[in-house]
């Protein structure tokens, strides 16, 4: 069983597929374009807050930058979410870490 | 169909962040000399020397580092997540079988000593760039890092070889 974890990380994307507990891959969701367009834009603009050797800080989080741009974020991930019920089958399960943390921004 | 959120209440980052604090009172310490700070820092990299936890070069050839970090990156971020997602710690203990106050011993480990088996670099807006480097070390899984464009290490963490 596979469980769908979506959770934004540096140079990820907010799509993780997890096997056993573990993060995985799984052709499943990785081949599949629309989730991966879908993944490669939520790791271009979560990628966007980071920024290094600024303000005297090896890095610094964006997270002004985060609010503004949360609307966008949150389509993003809408529209994961509702690709992978169209995948879904029954063999996997969806966790979404990250749509109640952005709308509380 | 497995559509609706969940949210695992009761995770801690107070433990992360103590093991991180301890490592790193002795380890900033010895590393104030270190010929790889001085020479990050003759480049311009700000790398926060007293909550450094390990330095090295990775099989790039490229200096990198892990400080304790916070929610968003570094060792805070990589075992517990940004206080809504779990974080890590539970995967390196599954996959690798590294104990949460080890992970930074093991992530420097597998930095040096492990196998590159892929190094993207990847564009972040705004003209910058980040490295996603993928290692194998020993076992089932690769250990895949996230790398600010100057050697910071973001994040952190185990991924099944694939079949």
């Amino acid at each position: 069983m596979y469980t769908i974890k979506i959770m934004n990380e540096f140079l990820h994307g907010a799509i993780w597929v997890y096997e056993d507990g573990i993060p995985s891959s799984w052709d499943k969701i990785d081949a599949d374009p629309t989730l991966s367009d879908l993944n490669r834009q939520t790791m271009e603009l979560y990628a966007s807050y980071f920024e290094f050797d600024t303000n005297g800080e090896s890095y610094t989080y964006n997270e002004s930058l985060e609010r503004q741009t949360k609307g966008e974020m949150l389509s993003l991930i809408r529209k994961i979410k509702e690709r992978l019920h169209e995948l879904n089958n029954g063999d996997f399960e969806v966790e979404d870490y990250e749509t109640e943390r952005l709308m509380n921004l | 169909m497995g559509s609706g959120s969940k949210f695992h209440g009761g995770l801690s980052t107070r433990g992360g962040s103590q093991d991180a604090a301890a490592d790193s009172k002795t380890v900033g310490r010895s590393l104030a000399n270190n010929a790889l700070i001085k020479e990050l820092q003759a480049k311009g990299a700000r790398i926060n020397v007293k909550d450094t936890l390990f330095i090295t070069k990775d099989k790039t050839g490229m200096i990198v580092w892990l400080e304790k970090g916070n929610a968003k990156g570094g060792l805070q971020h990589i075992l517990d997540g940004n206080g809504k997602t779990p974080g890590h710690a539970a995967d390196f203990k599954k996959a690798f079988g590294v104990s949460r106050q080890n992970v930074p011993t093991y992530i420097k480990q597998v930095v040096k000593n492990g196998k590159l088996v892929s190094n993207k670099t990847i564009s972040v807006g705004g003209g910058r760039l980040g490295y996603e480097r993928v290692y194998y070390y020993n076992g089932r899984y690769h250990l895949v890092t996230g790398v600010g464009t100057n050697g910071f290490i973001v994040s952190a963490y185990p991924v099944k070889l694939k079949k």
